[in-house]
């Protein structure tokens, strides 16, 4: 309040900007009635659908503009929208994560939303954001969506199978992980450890916590070189490996999927679990028969990292209501809308003024850890086709047929060519 | 000598039914036939008998298997679309429900737009059909009948496009589709998510005005001669005369493309990206990922699904059988 | 009267004697006559096919030299794409998974359709109800197919796994190892297409002539070895023609990828089509796609005038 120079003429603009916002909402208001947005977005939830509409029914009604929203699922996604952005008729308003938004964006797909962003009339929202979040999203200084969420990953207990085989603490490193998974599992009745390694199931999303412990990663920080053969990244995926093939711990690749493995631990069939905290949500709906908890996925030498992709809401460039749309991306990334949302999915909030744990003590420890070992995934045009390379070395390796060296390799190698592609 | 003869001439009338013992069996009859005694003859034929029926037996519980095996799996499905998700896992298995429901039904018709992929892959698959039927009957008239400059190459340069696979031209005729739709007027009709960009590239097989001139070929050509030398144009033979006589083949026809078209699924799936124009192959598939797999509304849909089509097939199986042979055999 | 005939006939000659001049110019006015009837009832198809299709071909070919072109711009690379598809080692073990694929299913499929063929063909009695079941598989597309047999061959609660168990096996992993992805998808496809190719060897043996097959009985001639001297030889221009429809149809294989394995485990049920699907849409990298698509229209393009030949020598062969 330093720039006012006096009290009555800060109070003077303060009625000014009042004022001004209930001109710029009423002149909204005006503006977009009869417009219709398409809203696209990958599901969370089998209930997404129905939740959206009621979610929306607010801003419709407020803004007078109508938004027809379709879910995209996640397997056909990436053609669905290559055919969208290319076509005549653009979905105006998109969910798109890390790894997708410069890819499209890069190739003209989506409005870049900075000077939006960090324009005056968002400011207030905008200081909401941490700088750490939105950097990891802003590609040569072009941000293609609002952040919204970043999707950590928790590891599910079953604390009855602990019980029963006497292990009282929830494993925090490797070795621990190992040797409890080893004391409780019976397979094929009860598993000790799953996490998904395949290409279908983004098997790259729950590993690369991993590699970062280890202390690699799968490119260099400036996109230059791969380090997909390196030592950090070797020594992670060895773990993983071990964890089917050596130790036997984890089911072998293909007899559960991840939605299977879900089920698995759902039937307390399974002792440890990898997965989104977006489950909290579920298990605590359906009453699972035994005890469980999350706790952060296990670390390496003390190091504990919390990786994750950033969903944002990106505007279409060939959407011929950017205006209404930027007014649907404020909405969806507001405040109120992310605690609603995040009440029912459970992801963390990409701004620090949402409470959406409600209460929910698991959800208050995994919104803990992720504010303080966040280590998200940076976007880039390539980061899609690397994660790629990586993880089909990883489900080749994990079949227990390619030695690790030798699957890691290859990927380098692909690699190496993609990014010396222009 | 009755009894000996008897022997070859049974196995000509048992229809190929004879085995390898009874060729043995027919060759003593016929070296030995003199020689053989009334008795020898009946063990003979009693052997043969019982080995007629194991053959039989043998051959009617292969072909049983294979029933069960295709299918097997479309009525297993009644199990897990009447079932929660979670009984899939239950040990012992529960082949039939314990507690039917009709929850994944429920689920279907609220939370997906089942209905609406429904009447999509209709009107899809029924344009074509008719686009098709017309256009091809028309073309395969004028390769048949009618003589013009560049007749052959163009019939062979068709021709040649017989075996294109969507595959391999998604992308250019996706970029096709998308400028047609850039165009005034025509682009309110032709475009990615519409009815029009969906059908006409799905349209455009050479196997239906393949088939349609082979079969006018085979028609009598004096009643066209007969019709030319009253003055009547081509339009009206083709119109009185051949047209009649092609509803078999256009039946055929239907069929056939009816069944190839709503079965695809690359090209729906790019060419109509929102649920007003999507359709049951791609949505159900959609039933199938991250966070929304429930394999009981997967099983649900895919029952639903089949059975509409089964009941058809058995009233027409006919054609069917016709339809799917004639890709193949009428060439 | 009959005076008036001649008379009538002598114009009529008069008029059919012309001038080549005027036959020239007689004969290019009916052709153009014709060929004006001729486009009235060709336009619809031809053009349909020439916008839809054949400008797509060519559109295609064109594309495999540039890269962007759906997002992004189009940009004029000359043979980068083709040497790099040329190289690329996924396309390699895409090609050989289609390779393999291809054969063990056509060999599968040809080799159970003949067999029930000939027992169909023996067998008369119910075959109809048979034909109909086995022909069943095709109503299903081949998503639904696939989802089907999602049921079957699920390591956790599919059905051939639960049979296993109750005999106290352990069960088998269809779909996470190889080779077994590949087996099952082979399993699959040879299930949808076997009812189709049934009926095509039945009614190819079924044209064979009962004179011959009854002649090789009186000769005593043992059943396989008639099966092998008459019944496979008269086959033989139909199997030559349904090798290369086959292959056409299944250098195709995708749908079942796609529901079932992902083109997983490692790479291990990878297909031509699931390539290019991947690297147009996943990764943009629409250069290698288009150059890949253009690569297996070529083999597809081939593989059609070689089942033409086919048709031509068969048809010489029956006349």
């Amino acid at each position: 309040m330093k720039i006012f120079r006096s009290r009555s003429l800060s109070v003077g603009a303060a009625i000014l900007m009042v004022f001004a916002l209930v001109a710029a909402a009423c002149g909204g208001d005006d503006g977009f009635e009869g417009v219709t947005l398409k809203f696209a977005k990958a599901p969370h939830g089998e209930d997404e659908a129905d939740n959206m509409a009621q979610w929306l029914a607010s801003f419709q009604e407020e803004t007078g503009i109508t938004v027809e929203h379709t879910i995209v699922p996640w397997d056909e996604l990436e053609a669905t929208y290559t055919a969208n952005f290319a076509g005549n008729d653009v979905y105006d308003v998109t969910y798109q994560t890390s790894t997708h938004l410069t890819l499209f964006g890069e190739l003209g797909a989506f409005s870049d939303v900075t000077s939006r962003f960090n324009g005056d009339d968002y400011s207030t929202d905008r200081s909401h954001f941490p700088d750490s979040i939105v950097n990891a999203s802003v590609y040569k200084d072009n941000l293609y969506g609002v952040p919204f969420i970043i999707g950590t990953i928790a590891m599910y207990a079953n604390l009855d199978l602990m019980a029963e085989a006497g292990i009282t603490e929830i494993p925090a490193t490797g070795e621990e992980l190992v040797a409890a998974a080893k004391a409780i599992q019976n397979p094929p009745d009860v598993w000790g450890f799953y996490t998904p390694t395949t290409v279908a199931d983004f098997g790259w999303y729950f590993n690369l916590q991993n590699v970062h412990n280890f202390g690699g990663d799968i490119v260099s920080d400036d996109f230059e070189s791969a380090t997909i053969d390196s030592g950090p990244v070797r020594n992670a995926t060895q773990y993983a490996v071990d964890l089917i093939c050596t130790h036997e711990v984890q089911p072998r690749l293909g007899q559960y999927d991840r939605e299977g493995a879900i089920e698995l631990f759902k039937a307390g069939k399974l002792a440890f679990l990898l997965d989104e905290p977006s489950r909290v949500a579920v298990f605590e709906e359906e009453g699972l028969p035994f005890d469980w908890d999350i706790a952060q996925p296990v670390g390496n030498n003390g190091n504990i990292s919390q990786f994750s992709t950033t969903g944002h809401w990106s505007i279409a460039a060939k959407s011929e209501n950017q205006d209404a749309a930027w007014e649907l991306v404020k909405f969806l990334s507001s405040a109120d809308f992310s605690q609603t949302y995040n009440e029912r999915y459970a992801f963390v909030p990409a701004r620090d003024d949402v409470d959406s744990t409600g209460g929910n003590e698991k959800l208050a420890r995994n919104f803990e850890w992720a504010m303080t070992t966040w280590d998200g995934l940076v976007t880039h045009p390539k980061i899609n086709g690397l994660l790629d390379e990586y993880v089909k070395a990883l489900e080749a390796a994990t079949t227990c047929d390619t030695p690790v060296a030798e699957a890691l390799a290859e990927a380098q190698a692909r690699a190496e060519d993609l990014l010396a592609r222009g | 000598m009755t009894a000996g003869s008897a022997a070859p001439e049974r196995d000509l009338t048992t229809d190929g039914a004879a085995t390898e013992r009874d060729m043995t069996a027919s060759d003593d009859g016929q070296a030995d036939s003199f020689e053989l005694d009334r008795a020898a003859f009946e063990a003979a034929g009693r052997r043969r008998r019982t080995s007629d029926r194991v053959r039989r037996i043998g051959a009617y519980a292969t072909l049983s298997l294979f029933v069960v095996i295709s299918v097997g799996p479309a009525l297993y499905l009644i199990s897990p679309a009447f079932r929660d998700s979670v009984s899939l896992f239950a040990y012992p298995p529960e082949w039939i429900p314990r507690r039917p429901t009709l929850e994944n039904y429920r689920f279907l018709f609220r939370n997906t737009e089942y209905i609406r992929w429904g009447v999509n892959t209709a009107v899809y698959a029924t344009g074509v059909t008719l686009v098709s039927l017309v256009t091809n009957s028309l073309a395969a008239y004028a390769f048949a009948r009618l003589r013009f400059p560049g007749r052959k190459v163009l019939f062979f340069l068709i021709l040649s496009t017989l075996m294109i696979p969507v595959a391999a031209v998604l992308a250019p005729t996706y970029l096709t589709v998308r400028t047609i739709g850039g165009w005034p007027l025509i682009g309110d009709w032709i475009d990615l998510d519409t009815y029009g960009g969906l059908i006409l590239p799905s349209a455009v097989s050479p196997l239906g005005v393949f088939m349609m001139k082979q079969f006018i070929e085979t028609l009598p050509g004096g009643l066209y001669e007969a019709a030319k030398l009253d003055g009547a144009s081509e339009w009206r033979i083709f119109r009185k005369i051949v047209l009649p006589l092609l509803k078999p083949a256009l039946v055929v026809l239907g069929i056939f493309v009816f069944m190839i078209t709503w079965a695809s699924y690359l090209w729906p799936l790019v060419a109509a990206t929102g649920d007003d124009y999507r359709v049951l192959t791609v949505g159900i598939q959609s039933l199938n990922g991250q966070f929304v797999t429930n394999w009981g509304v997967m099983g649900a849909a895919a029952l639903l699904t089949i059975v509409p089509v089964t009941i058809v097939f058995l009233f027409f199986q006919k054609w069917f059988v016709q339809a799917s042979m004639a890709g193949a055999l009428k060439q | 009267m009959e005076g008036s005939v001649a008379a009538g006939a002598a114009e009529e000659w008069a008029e059919l004697t012309l001038s080549p001049r005027q036959y020239r110019q007689r004969a290019r006015r009916y052709r153009a006559r014709t060929s004006r009837r001729a486009i009235g009832f060709l336009a619809p198809y031809t053009a349909i096919w020439a916008v839809f299709l054949a400008f797509p071909v060519g559109w295609g070919v064109w594309l495999s030299f540039n890269t962007g072109g759906i997002l992004g711009t189009r940009q004029f690379v000359g043979f980068e794409n083709w040497t790099r598809a040329w190289g690329d080692t996924e396309i390699r073990t895409a090609v050989r998974n289609t390779a393999v694929y291809m054969v063990i299913a056509i060999a599968v499929v040809f080799g159970l359709a003949i067999f029930l063929a000939s027992l169909l063909n023996k067998h008369r009695r119910g075959s109809n109800f048979f034909k109909l079941a086995l022909y069943f598989p095709l109503l299903a597309p081949p998503i639904l197919g696939a989802m089907m047999w999602f049921f079957m061959v699920h390591f956790d609660f599919g059905v051939l796994n639960l049979i296993l168990r109750q005999f106290g096996g352990a069960g088998i992993n269809y779909l996470g190892e190889n080779p077994n992805a590949l087996l099952t998808i082979v399993a699959v496809e040879v299930w949808r297409g076997l009812g189709f190719w049934v009926l095509f060897y039945l009614a190819g043996i079924q044209a064979v002539p009962e004179e011959l097959l009854a002649a090789g009985r009186i000769d005593g001639a043992k059943a396989w070895r008639r099966f092998a001297r008459i019944t496979v030889p008269t086959l033989r221009p139909l199997l030559l023609f349904a090798l290369v429809v086959a292959i056409i149809f299944n250098a195709q294989l995708f749908d079942s990828v796609q529901v079932l394995t992902e083109g997983g485990p490692a790479l291990g049920t990878a297909t031509v089509v699931w390539f290019i699907f991947k690297r147009m849409f996943a990764f943009q990298d629409t250069g290698l796609a288009f150059a890949t698509s253009v690569g297996l229209l070529l083999v597809i393009l081939a593989a059609t005038l070689l089942s033409f030949w086919a048709l031509a020598k068969r048809q010489a062969r029956e006349a």
